[in-house]
């Protein structure tokens, strides 16, 4: 079996995604804006001090070689074959598009950013704390952090795994209070709201 | 004399209290599952179970992540041998051959090679760890201010080039992407604001612990959760322990793996996998013909070198991470993440700062080892049971533990802002195939970076060029070590790559 095959499914932070030239060319036309922005906004500031202790001075550096690297990048890129001529990149660029989002798997994961972008703000804005008296001396607290988690993590179990809604409902339900307990009994850790 | 007062005292106070011991065993039976699921890796267990540490004491806190790191390096070799998926990068070339055993029905004596493999590496390292790292602190001592700017700059630069082994550019990316994002904040020495557009929350910086769990765990979820076909999992493990006749013929791969990993380790950016699948290679070229012969098809001796490697790779981590506080790999740097939380501040200060916490560390690590063997040989049937868990169902649930786990570590849920743009962005880079650890590592060595170079121009403000050359003769051999560092990446690995 080859290498690349079974790597391909491993979390991992050295395995590479292939990247195409095309990619590339388009990664460090973003990276040279971003450097040159980082290079202006540590000119534009404050120097309280001497020039050597200047709160911009390795910024400004960071940039500079930023910028560097993302010339040598673009230069790798179009060696590699690139699409040198703007509209050809663009072209490029939308036909890559079209075929991603073409991509069930892509759509999928589209649905699970938006999922998870929604997740998080709903626990941003809606803040409520329950508290419910047991006969062993001890308050069983529920949050808005354990309602919205249980309902989220339920619709995405849903979607994905594809379990009737009652027995992703129960695997979420137990799964949030054991591992919201752990945090909150165990280690006296508040649950994530905004104060 | 007065390091085995020390070494008495830390084992009098570990003896005496069985808090550490349990969450040493927690750590290091979380660690195994962690690294025993596909898909999630040593890297992630540490950065998502630094929350659970918040509210323990500092040496339970230490005990419990030497715990996790000691068990997830191991627990990848489970599902590897398992189910031909490596839990963790590191265990691919286990994977090759102990799969290849498996499907000859020698699956449990394959893991139990890797387990007696793991504890061997494990035991290497830890000595080593204990022979070099005073000859190690000493030469920290001599680090000054453009020492460990050189440093820094150099850790980030060898993790950009060992990560992004084709195109090491794209791994300097990442990891200059990481020093701007570790610019966000007060600056160290005036206090002025950079980068903060006006934003109280950007004041204090980013924490690298929410670009961690972002970059590791978010970024992983939106990876794998799409994809279709999980794996499928065999029920029936067999034989588990090795004969000791078997251990014995491996005596001579497992001492030279050993040293591969422990130095390997040692390198900052240089991580488990790199260490494993190099002692592979080395004990294939090394081995005898007929063994040769087996590899790629079911080799135990290719699991011992790779198992030990990359075991012994956590011992060899720990030196540089608690004798320079230059993280060796992603999850070393989730330990010192650990530590800053319990207010440790590791570095060549660390035993006039914290006396006795390196022998506290070397008796962790002992420990951790022994709960390791004992804890990998009992779990392996029940690991069997949880790989029926599909990815479908086991990655939803891991969302919950991620936002947690960034809030756990400020209380403020600007944390958890700061989880999902990284792992937004952090998938983003993927695709485009930027490596994500020489971020994380610029993310943390950045502030030092920062603050040392400035303090360094200031101390050469009326010095030539050549004088400090000269005088600071530490810093020209890491100037020059870093300069080659780029030229190799640049100029050498191009001409490889274009004469391939």
């Amino acid at each position: 079996m080859a290498i690349e095959e079974v790597v391909q499914p491993v979390a991992e932070e050295e395995v590479e995604e292939r990247s195409s030239p095309n990619k590339d060319l388009a990664s460090a036309f973003v990276i040279g804006v971003l450097s040159i922005l980082v290079i202006v906004f540590s000119i534009r500031l404050d120097m309280p001090g001497s020039f050597y202790t200047a709160p911009g001075l390795l910024p400004f550096f960071t940039g500079c070689t930023l910028l560097l690297m993302a010339i040598m990048l673009g230069k790798q890129a179009v060696r590699a074959g690139a699409a040198v001529n703007l509209s050809e990149l663009l072209d490029d660029l939308t036909i890559v598009a079209k075929q991603l989002w073409s991509a069930e798997q892509d759509r999928r994961r589209f649905l699970l950013m938006v999922i998870i972008t929604f997740y998080v703000l709903l626990i941003a804005f809606i803040n409520f704390n329950f508290r419910i008296s047991t006969p062993l001396d001890f308050d069983f607290e529920i949050s808005s952090y354990e309602v919205i988690s249980v309902f989220v993590v339920t619709w995405i179990l849903r979607l994905f795994w594809k379990a009737s809604v009652r027995r992703c409902f129960i695997v979420t339900l137990t799964t949030v209070v054991i591992l919201t307990s752990i945090f909150r009994y165990g280690f006296g850790i508040l649950m994530p709201e905004t104060f | 004399m007065e390091a085995l007062i020390s070494v008495q005292e830390q084992l009098l106070l570990i003896g005496q209290n069985p808090w550490l011991w349990v969450a040493c065993l927690s750590g290091v039976t979380l660690g195994i599952l962690w690294g025993a699921m596909p898909g999630l890796s040593t890297t992630m267990a540490m950065t998502l179970l630094i929350g659970l540490t918040v509210g323990m004491s500092q040496s339970v806190a230490i005990m419990f992540m030497l715990g996790v790191y000691t068990g997830s390096v191991f627990g990848g070799a489970i599902s590897a041998v398992l189910i031909n998926i490596p839990g963790t990068p590191d265990a691919v070339p286990t994977m090759i051959e102990g799969y290849a055993l498996a499907r000859r029905g020698e699956g449990g004596l394959a893991l139990g090679t890797a387990i007696s493999a793991s504890f061997i590496g494990n035991w290497v390292g830890i000595v080593l760890l204990i022979l070099f790292i005073p000859a190690v602190l000493f030469l920290a001592l001599q680090f000054r201010s453009w020492e460990m700017f050189l440093l820094s700059l150099w850790g980030i630069a060898i993790c950009g080039s060992m990560s992004s082994l084709d195109v090491p550019i794209k791994g300097w990316i990442s990891g200059w992407i990481g020093l701007m994002i570790s610019f966000i904040g007060l600056d160290a020495i005036h206090g002025v604001s950079r980068f903060t557009f006006g934003s109280y929350n950007l004041d204090d910086g980013i924490g690298f612990i929410p670009v961690l769990i972002g970059l590791f765990g978010l970024a992983e979820i939106l990876r794998v959760l799409p994809q279709k076909n999980p794996p499928k999992i065999p029920s029936e493990v067999g034989r588990v322990l090795p004969s000791l006749d078997a251990l014995i013929k491996y005596v001579k791969p497992s001492f030279r793996s050993g040293i591969i990993g422990t130095v390997i380790g040692a390198i900052p950016g240089a991580g488990a996998n790199v260490a494993s699948f190099f002692s592979y290679d080395i004990g294939r070229r090394r081995a005898a013909e007929e063994e040769r012969e087996k590899w790629g098809k079911g080799s135990y001796e290719g699991i011992v070198c790779a198992e030990v490697a990359n075991n012994a790779n956590v011992g060899g981590s720990m030196l540089p991470t608690m004798a320079l506080g230059i993280p060796g790999n992603a999850p070393a740097a989730a330990i010192l993440a650990a530590l800053q939380l319990k207010n440790v501040v590791v570095g060549p200060l660390i035993q006039i700062e914290n006396p006795g916490l390196i022998y506290f560390i070397y008796i962790g690590l002992i420990i951790a080892n022994f709960f390791m063997y004992g804890m990998a040989i009992a779990l392996i049937k029940p690991c069997v049971k949880l790989f029926s868990l599909p990815k479908a169902l086991l990655m939803p649930l891991i969302l919950p533990v991620c936002v947690l786990g960034a809030f756990a570590v400020n209380l403020n849920f600007f944390d958890v802002y700061v989880m999902l743009i990284s792992g937004l962005i952090g998938y983003v880079l993927h695709r485009f195939g930027f490596p994500l650890a020489p971020l994380v590592l610029a993310v943390i060595l950045g502030p030092l970076a920062d603050e040392n170079f400035r303090r360094a121009l200031l101390v050469f403000e009326d010095v030539g060029v050549f004088s400090v050359l000269w005088d600071r003769k530490l810093g020209t051999v890491l100037l020059l070590v870093v300069l080659y560092t780029f030229y190799d990446g640049i100029f050498r690995r191009g001409s490889r790559k274009e004469s391939s």
